[in-house]
């Protein structure tokens, strides 16, 4: 009976966009051997034009087709900003201008990408598993990149390891998933027969998976046990691919996140959204009071991306339906637009100025006003402050809490989370506002030159601050909040 | 009688299998750690022969103990690995972290005790005297730990006659096919990372 189900769940179809990322990637691996004299570097124009290529056969409407899209998306931009940043790519693969063994930095990203995306179609959780395994291992390759440079190194062995146990913690729940339901399809069949059927004590088996698939998705997502790896692997990992792993791969997770709590839109299970309502803050004050003392730019995004991964949640834990997958998606699109514009700028930075330090943005608003305008709208935003998308998106974080009183009996959990969130809220003024600070009031020690801007970072951060600045005042023009 | 005797077989080989996975971790020297590990590869597949999935059990011993285990030694002979040099870890931390493996594991045994059948008269050496009692396979595969939750397709016990390799290949290439295919990239992912990751580095 199950063959039939899940033979009918997909179609080869549905997963062209999947085969022919796949398929790019191979064929750049295949040209890199091939045509020896091409320069590498047109490989990652080449990767970026397919990937963006592939959105536009995506249909979007499907569930989880908004995750799929920035996906997509986010992998585009990494494989550009890793075109940006060949320079210091270079220097670090082989010591010197030669751009040898380059090109599977900008062939593995697809894969991984591709990977996103058929888990963001998965119904069961063999397919879930496989595919997450499949961003998984491609990330691993990508954070030690850099043999020559001891924190790539560092990073990717933390990250390996790290990884390797929340792959543990997957299957395992995985196993008690099957052995309590009999089947491996995510619906809410399978989870009302468990907590309705006729044997009481499988509730209890189901929880034990539930919490360890939870806790596998947690480690992609940044959330509270499971963030360890995260401000490590961020500042030691080549540029690029830290901004891979804190959009491409934090969508994930959220894709995992959501499907896994889909079937208990209806259910209303307490003990979940008590555990979810802890966690998040934990996630929230970790995040939060972590990046306050921070001065290097990339940790300051790590820590950064665990505090926004602390607001997102705050959708799940008022709803689990479609409604909270699409605000997640929209809140992960304010979170991609700033956080790759920032990233952008910190590769620009260390490839001019040599240093990923907070410190190396000073003067930037004497020297270059223009970049230092993009900079601070892709921070301001990350921080909240209207005008921005990302006010929008925190204001529904915020309202999506206030709803769940109505759902919720006892309300003094979600006040005391209520309270964390300003806290956090009001901390992210403080430590993004740093990097403003340094920008237009610290004094430089020497004399700094202007930075010269590439034609793709300033295409792709002017791209990202208009889009921030559109979403963020259409709906107060338009009063549809 | 045979039931309670491929219990006990079950029971010991996890138990090596578990203790032997316990000695990679603490083994200071590479290669007592390889070996351990290969003592565990070889219960894991005793383990899969009791349960009926001959192929996946032969399957275990060629491709892990036979060439990943074999590989692993000669990367520790070439590169001479020496054993390494253990920084002694603080005593809170190492507290720490038996308390919490322990509260994991206590919470296992615990939801695997109270699922039904689980404390239901399966002691082994109690079945292997009473010829009455009943079969505690159903239990061991419903507990889902060392067993990994019993694949589906596995034993299915309206087909007779049909064989593990034939139904694994079904099953792989039927009901999980497209799954099959998206692990590829995985495979493929892996591929390019050894290539690019192994790749020879330039001396300046």
């Amino acid at each position: 009976m199950e063959t039939s189900i899940i033979s009918a769940t997909y179609t080869w179809a549905q997963f062209i966009p999947e085969f022919t990322l796949v398929g790019l990637a191979s064929l750049i691996l295949l040209a890199d051997c091939f045509l020896p004299k091409l320069p590498k570097s047109c490989y990652a124009l080449l990767a970026a034009v397919g990937a963006v290529a592939t959105a536009f056969f995506m249909d979007s409407e499907v569930s989880l087709g908004q995750f799929r899209m920035l996906a997509v998306i986010a992998t585009a931009l990494t494989v550009l900003l890793a075109y940006d940043y060949r320079q210091v790519i270079c220097a670090s693969i082989s010591g010197d201008d030669s751009e040898e063994g380059s090109t599977e930095l900008y062939a593995l990203p697809l894969i991984a990408c591709a990977g996103i995306c058929a888990l963001t179609q998965a119904k069961d959780i063999i397919m879930l598993f496989v595919s997450l395994e499949v961003v998984t291992l491609s990330s691993y390759v990508l954070a030690g990149y850099f043999r020559r440079n001891q924190g790539s190194i560092e990073a990717g062995v933390k990250y390996l390891i790290l990884g390797a146990m929340s792959t543990g913690l997957l299957v395992f729940g995985s196993a008690w998933y099957y052995g309590m339901t009999g089947s491996f399809m995510l619906n809410a069949d399978v989870v009302t027969n468990v907590f309705f059927g006729t044997e009481p004590a499988l509730s209890v088996g189901f929880m034990m998976a539930m919490a360890l698939l939870l806790a596998g998705a947690f480690f992609k997502t940044g959330t509270a046990p499971m963030h360890i790896w995260i401000p490590d692997v961020y500042q030691g990992a080549p540029t690029p691919v830290s901004a891979f792993l804190a959009v491409a791969s934090k969508t994930a997770g959220f894709a995992v996140l959501c499907m896994l709590l889909f079937p208990f839109a209806e259910l209303q299970v307490t003990p979940i959204m008590q555990c979810l309502v802890i966690l998040t803050a934990i996630t929230l004050l970790i995040g939060n009071l972590g990046a306050i003392g921070q001065t290097n730019a990339k940790r300051l995004l790590g820590y950064s991306s665990i505090a926004q991964a602390g607001f997102i949640m705050v959708f799940l834990i008022n709803s689990t339906g479609e409604v909270a997958q699409t605000q997640v998606a929209n809140y992960l699109t304010a979170y991609l637009l700033s956080t790759m514009a920032a990233f952008y700028a910190i590769a620009m930075v260390r490839t001019q100025r040599g240093s990923e330090e907070l410190s190396a943005f000073r003067a930037l608003g004497k020297t270059n006003p223009v970049i230092a305008f993009l900079i601070t709208v892709a921070f301001a935003s990350l921080a909240g402050v209207p005008l921005t998308y990302g006010f929008i998106v925190k204001f529904d974080s915020f309202c999506a809490l206030v709803n769940a009183y109505s759902v919720w009996s006892s309300s003094c959990w979600l006040t005391t989370l209520l309270v964390i969130m300003v806290i956090g809220a009001t901390a992210g003024f403080y430590y993004y506002f740093k990097v403003i600070r340094e920008m237009y009031w610290e004094k430089p020690q020497a004399e700094l030159k202007p930075l010269n801007v590439p034609m793709v970072t300033a295409g792709v951060m002017a791209g990202c601050v208009i889009l921030l600045i559109a979403l963020g005042t259409w709906p107060l023009l338009t009063g549809n909040m | 009688m045979e039931a309670a005797i491929s219990s006990i077989l079950f029971y010991l080989f996890a138990t090596i299998a578990v203790l032997s996975a316990f000695g990679v971790v603490a083994a200071r020297n590479p290669v007592n750690s390889a070996m351990c590990m290969a003592v565990s590869f070889a219960s894991t597949a005793a383990v899969l022969f009791c349960m009926g999935a001959q192929f996946l059990g032969i399957v275990q011993i060629i491709v892990y103990a036979g060439a990943i285990l074999v590989l692993f030694l000669f990367v520790v002979m070439m590169l001479d690995v020496k054993s390494e040099e253990r920084s002694l870890s603080s005593l809170p931390r190492a507290i720490m972290g038996v308390v919490i493996a322990g509260i994991f594991a206590g919470m296992v045994t615990k939801a695997a005790l109270l699922l039904p059948d689980a404390t239901a008269g399966t002691c082994p050496v109690k079945a292997l005297f009473c010829s009455d009692c009943k079969a505690p396979a159903a239990t061991e595969t419903a507990k889902g730990e060392l067993s990994g939750g019993a694949l589906p397709a596995l034993a299915p016990e309206g087909e007779e006659e049909r064989s593990d390799v034939k139904s694994l290949g079904a099953t792989l290439f039927s009901q999980y096919n497209i799954p099959f295919v998206i692990l590829s990239f995985a495979l493929l992912s892996g591929t390019v990372g050894a290539v690019a990751l192994g790749r020879k580095v330039r001396k300046d």
